[in-house]
């Protein structure tokens, strides 16, 4: 625990810094806290609305997590075909690229169209948002097998089939992670562009009804809460891959 | 000449060409070489002479565009699966542990994982492992992560050993002490070694025979043998005869430049 909050007292320093010269300017210049609440209110609200907060912290939770996992099925499904044949990198890679240059906030009102309210046009942009890099990634990883090793497979008598399984899926895990990693944080962004366009719910949906009531606090509040969602699955998937990955770091050192 | 049924490996007029960039790079301008059953011969040459093409060749990952290959006197088949190569690299898999490592050929012929272990634990002693079965690769030596990889090599029994320079990665010390316990390890196994090096000690030291190739495009430039019964020991570098047949070899390789 002491060694831990070494580790991060630059990071924590930060955030007192911060938090300090937020609190203070709000107080010097006496700025009304529906234009910028001092730290002090947030947390107040945080306090005192917890249950309220809570609440909606699930709902989105549980929109990153359902769309997460999808993106994760998806994006190694579509990484794997585009390893096995080049016909199928060839077809959908340039679409794979394309779903990323059109804007997702353009998309999420169109899955609204289509698919209704609720969670399904939720769990659809978190998905849609965080496949990308681990599709990238992931195929990143299994291209990088040295040829070496290819070579060796083949004259142990190893099969197409036995090269994937046993080497081009164990080697693609390290890159897999790292993609994850981005994946997840983008793909809390996901979830509240999918509340932000309609919904009745969640985190985002929170913020966009708390900001012309002129109850910025809550805002903050939401804000906060989502910075912590975050950072916990980012933390969250760094301690799966030392636990999945064990050779991940010694590789890298 | 000997019957070619009797020979192991009869190879004849090999030639191989690549492209690079569009242009032709002649690799390997008619190679012959002929080895006897349980033979260790080694091919001496100065790097770029298309020692790993050759290798490439005999293990079935490659063809030649002209000549023949026969394998206990078969010119057919895939020599995949069949022709033990062990590479220059390690190339033990990180994610494996030793043990895993050592026994991915048993695995990839569908061998089960318990007979498996079965058939490697008696090995471990002998290649100097032990104690080091369910460790990782990053924590070997280099020589041990060298042992380990000859040991899955070898465990699957192939007819013929391909070894393409397995003690270049390795320092001095540990290189001379490598050669020696391969020496003592193909008297006990009895397989038919084809080694690629350029170190002169370790080809005299561990073959039969030594063919010596041309620089680019390789040709077989000599063939010499090497007079030493087995089992032979370190001592034998000490040998006038020794020395001298490395000089004679030297000046082949020294002719190239």
């Amino acid at each position: 625990m002491i060694n831990w909050l070494v580790k991060w007292s630059p990071a924590f320093g930060i955030v007192c810094l911060i938090v300090g010269a937020w609190q203070l300017l709000v107080k010097i210049q006496e700025i009304p806290s529906w234009l910028l609440p001092s730290p002090s209110s947030v947390a107040t609200t945080i306090y005192s609305d917890h249950s309220m907060l809570m609440r909606h912290t699930l709902v989105t939770l549980e929109e990153i997590i359902l769309g997460f996992f999808l993106a994760l099925v998806m994006g190694v499904i579509l990484a794997s075909a585009i390893c096995l044949s080049q016909t199928i990198e060839k077809a959908l890679y340039p679409f794979i690229i394309a779903s990323q240059t059109v804007p997702i906030i353009v998309i999420a009102p169109m899955l609204l169209v289509w698919i209704g309210y609720g969670l399904a046009p939720k769990i659809i942009v978190v998905a849609l948002i965080s496949f990308f890099p681990i599709v990238v990634n992931t195929v990143d990883g299994m291209k990088s097998i040295d040829p070496d090793i290819q070579k060796l497979m083949r004259t142990l008598g190893g099969k197409k089939a036995q090269v994937f399984s046993k080497i081009m899926i164990p080697s693609s895990l390290p890159y897999l992670f790292s993609g994850l990693r981005v994946a997840i944080a983008i793909s809390v962004i996901g979830a509240v562009i999918g509340e932000w366009v309609g919904s009745s719910e969640g985190l985002g949906y929170l913020m966009i009804r708390s900001k012309p009531q002129f109850q910025t606090e809550r805002v903050f509040a939401a804000i906060i809460i989502l910075s912590f969602i975050g950072i916990g699955l980012f933390a969250l998937i760094t301690y799966l891959e030392k636990v999945f990955v064990p050779w991940s770091n010694e590789q890298r050192n | 000449m000997e019957k070619i049924v009797d020979n192991h490996i009869n190879i004849a007029g090999l030639k191989k060409t690549i492209y690079q960039d569009g242009n032709p790079l002649k690799i390997l301008d008619g190679v012959d070489l002929t080895i006897q059953k349980s033979e260790v011969i080694s091919v001496l040459g100065p790097s770029g002479c298309g020692k790993s093409t050759l290798l490439n060749i005999i293990a079935g990952l490659d063809e030649p565009d002209e000549g023949d290959i026969n394998i206990n006197g078969l010119d057919f088949g895939s020599r995949l699966g069949s022709v033990g190569y062990m590479q220059q690299k390690d190339l033990l898999l990180p994610w494996r542990s030793v043990k895993d490592n050592v026994i991915l050929g048993l695995e990839i012929r569908g061998v089960s994982k318990r007979q498996s272990y079965e058939m490697v634990e008696p090995h471990f002693q002998s290649f100097g492992l032990s104690g080091f079965e369910s460790n990782y690769p990053h924590t070997l030596s280099g020589g041990m992560k060298q042992r380990a990889s000859f040991l899955r090599t070898v465990i699957t029994e192939p007819d013929i050993l391909l070894l393409d320079e397995p003690f270049s990665a390795l320092d001095a010390l540990n290189r001379s002490r490598l050669q020696m316990w391969l020496l003592d390890l193909l008297e006990g196994i009895h397989r038919t070694v084809l080694l690629v090096t350029h170190d002169v000690d370790e080809a005299i030291m561990l073959s039969d025979r030594i063919y010596v190739m041309t620089s680019r495009p390789g040709r077989i430039n000599s063939v010499e043998e090497v007079p030493y019964p087995r089992p032979r020991n370190r001592e034998i570098v000490n040998d006038s005869s020794f020395v001298e047949l490395k000089s004679k070899i030297l000046s082949f390789l020294w002719d190239q430049d």
